[in-house]
């Protein structure tokens, strides 16, 4: 389990983690959301030991990380799958960390066939390709069989089939009960991997549910209607909390009233309905709404447009 | 990316973890080391170079001494040509510069990298690390120095024979061994300041910069200034008192003493404040 209490770092003027609390608990996924220049990394790297807070504290499994007489036991953790010599050779930067916590060679190639680095191990690291890097960090990662993991990232720059695996491995290893805890600004990529997300955005919690839980609280019931008579309708259905945009002739969306509703009342003014397609809100939309203040780095929307 | 299955685990059940023979201790740390230290070709290039740099001069001045006594049969050579320990003793400088390149780079290029970092989240003691770091370096320098320069005293006795000319060793301790001993030490406190520079600037080319001009042209500027003080000041810093050491013959007196003491003070000061430095900033 990890644990952040209060946590604050800044560098210099710049409040780069504000405050934080929250608990990383074992047996889900757990993302780590929030724009860029958010305080993700930054608060990994606290946890780790990396970085010294400013104030507050974090512990892992109980204690601060640097406190554990076996750190790779306790934690495992890619924070930058480049961050290797790319001089040494893969099975090297890997006996060289398990050196550290007295970890033997078997165990380096266990950890090397569980990542499929076995026809590589060899070769030197600088000319991995991205893939290959991440693979090797989640090896090093496995290296003391820890109960905590922890990626920051670990998707970015993958091919779809990269992808699909790093995603399996960290839900294979939740559901073996470790704690796994897992950094994107990809919304998309967390819905399908994670069981729990916290959301940061310039250094603060702004959420911390299980996923279905943040979708709901972030829901608002979004219809789209194709009718006979959108005016009349959209009269009808008017009320305060309401909204009613109108997109063509026919159609309407409507938010605030749910479809049930919505179908009574065409019915009872005899208004024929084209379609009626109640609409689930999205986690990026979710989360697009909870960090639009929170976002450090925003591209121009007339550049975009 | 190709894809691997996924083994059920493999791993120990969180129920069976209390067993775990894993532990962070300074031997796994030193031994970390050790296994980064050689799995990277460039610093056994290095090193290899170094000892190339100090052994094949020594051989060859030699023979260009006996090429030029035979030639010319000049007997007031034998007056002047240095002893082998002598020629095998010219080649320090090269040894204590790759002594610094390798203290450097075991630092600032694993920082450079990320690879520090990638091994501090594996093992958060900072001071145990940066320790096992300077042992590691200061076994490989030592030994290095001290074969290289046997060697090239070594090669430079074998080549004077050959043309008539003497080896000029009469007291192998004081001429070799004990010198070989203290470049070996002069190394070492090298490499390890070197370390130490490295860790607070966290910068290979100015800390390869800075540490080459303090050993060799920084006392060299002070010898040159009209004033005592400076003199005074050149005979105390690492680049004089390390030379003192691999001066052959070597004389056990005081003041050698005094030499070794300061040379090992200067590699200690360096190495203290590169563990500040580290245990205080961000990695």
């Amino acid at each position: 389990m990890i644990t952040a209490e209060n946590l604050t770092k800044r560098f210099g003027a710049r409040t780069a983690v504000d405050d934080a609390s929250f608990t990383v608990k074992p047996g889900k996924v757990t993302g780590f959301l929030g724009p860029n220049g958010a305080g993700k990394s930054t608060t990994m790297r606290m946890i780790m030991g990396l970085d010294r807070p400013t104030s507050g504290r974090t512990t892992v499994n109980g204690r601060t990380f640097a406190e554990h007489p076996d750190p790779l036991h306790q934690a495992g953790a890619l924070l930058d799958a480049k961050a290797v010599h790319p001089g040494r050779r893969a099975v090297d930067h890997l006996r060289m960390l398990a050196a550290t916590n007295g970890i033997g060679r078997r165990r380096v190639d266990e950890v090397i066939e569980l990542t499929g680095l076995g026809s590589v191990a060899g070769r030197r690291v600088g000319g991995f390709s991205l893939g290959m890097h991440q693979r090797l960090g989640i090896a090093a990662t496995m290296l003391g069989d820890p109960q905590v993991l922890m990626f920051d990232e670990p998707v970015n720059g993958l091919d779809p089939e990269g992808v699909h695996w790093v995603r399996g491995f960290a839900k294979a290893r939740a559901a073996e009960g470790r704690t796994v805890f897992l950094s994107s600004h990809l919304m998309s990529e967390m819905s399908q991997t994670a069981d729990h997300i916290i959301v940061l955005g310039r250094g603060r919690v702004l959420a911390d549910a299980p996923i279905r839980e943040f979708l709901r609280a972030a829901e608002k019931p979004t219809t789209r209607v194709r009718v006979s008579d959108a005016t009349v309708l959209a009269s009808l259905l008017s009320a305060d909390g309401v909204e009613i945009t109108q997109t063509g002739p026919d159609a309407l969306e409507v938010t605030g009233v749910p479809a049930a509703r919505i179908a009574r009342v065409a019915a009872l003014e005899n208004l024929d309905l084209h379609e009626l397609a109640p609409q689930a809100a999205s986690l990026e939309e979710a989360y697009l709404a909870l960090t639009d203040d929170a976002t450090e780095y925003r591209s121009d929307a007339a550049a975009v447009a | 990316m190709t894809s691997t299955t996924l083994a059920p685990s493999a791993q120990a059940a969180p129920a069976a973890r209390a067993a775990s023979p894993v532990r962070t201790t300074f031997g796994g740390l030193v031994r970390a080391e050790w296994i980064g230290l050689t799995s990277l070709r460039g610093t056994i290039a290095s090193l290899i170079i170094g000892m190339a740099l100090v052994v094949l001069p020594a051989a060859g001045i030699a023979v260009m001494y006996g090429v030029q006594y035979r030639q010319t049969g000049d007997e007031t050579m034998l007056q002047w040509i240095p002893s082998a320990a002598g020629l095998g003793f010219g080649g320090v400088f090269f040894a204590i510069a790759v002594a610094v390149l390798i203290g450097t780079g075991i630092y600032a290029k694993e920082h450079a990298t990320g690879a520090l970092r990638t091994q501090l989240a594996a093992s958060p003691r900072r001071v145990s690390t940066l320790t096992a770091k300077a042992l590691v370096v200061a076994i490989a320098v030592f030994c290095a120095t001290v074969v290289a320069v046997l060697l090239a005293t070594a090669a430079a006795a074998v080549v004077l024979p050959l043309f008539d000319l003497p080896v000029g060793i009469d007291d192998l301790a004081a001429e070799v061994i004990l010198p070989a001993v203290g470049a070996g030490v002069f190394a070492t406190s090298a490499a390890v300041f070197s370390l130490g520079v490295a860790a607070i600037l966290r910068s290979e080319t100015w800390t390869t910069t800075l540490t080459i001009v303090f050993l060799f042209v920084f006392p060299m500027v002070l010898l040159n200034l009209p004033w005592e003080w400076a003199a005074s000041l050149s005979e105390i810093l690492l680049g004089m008192t390390g030379q003192s050491l691999a001066a052959t013959p070597l004389e056990v007196t005081g003041e050698l003493g005094i030499d070794l003491a300061l040379t090992i003070a200067w590699a200690l000061a360096a190495f203290a404040g590169g563990a500040i430095a580290m245990r205080l900033r961000d990695a």
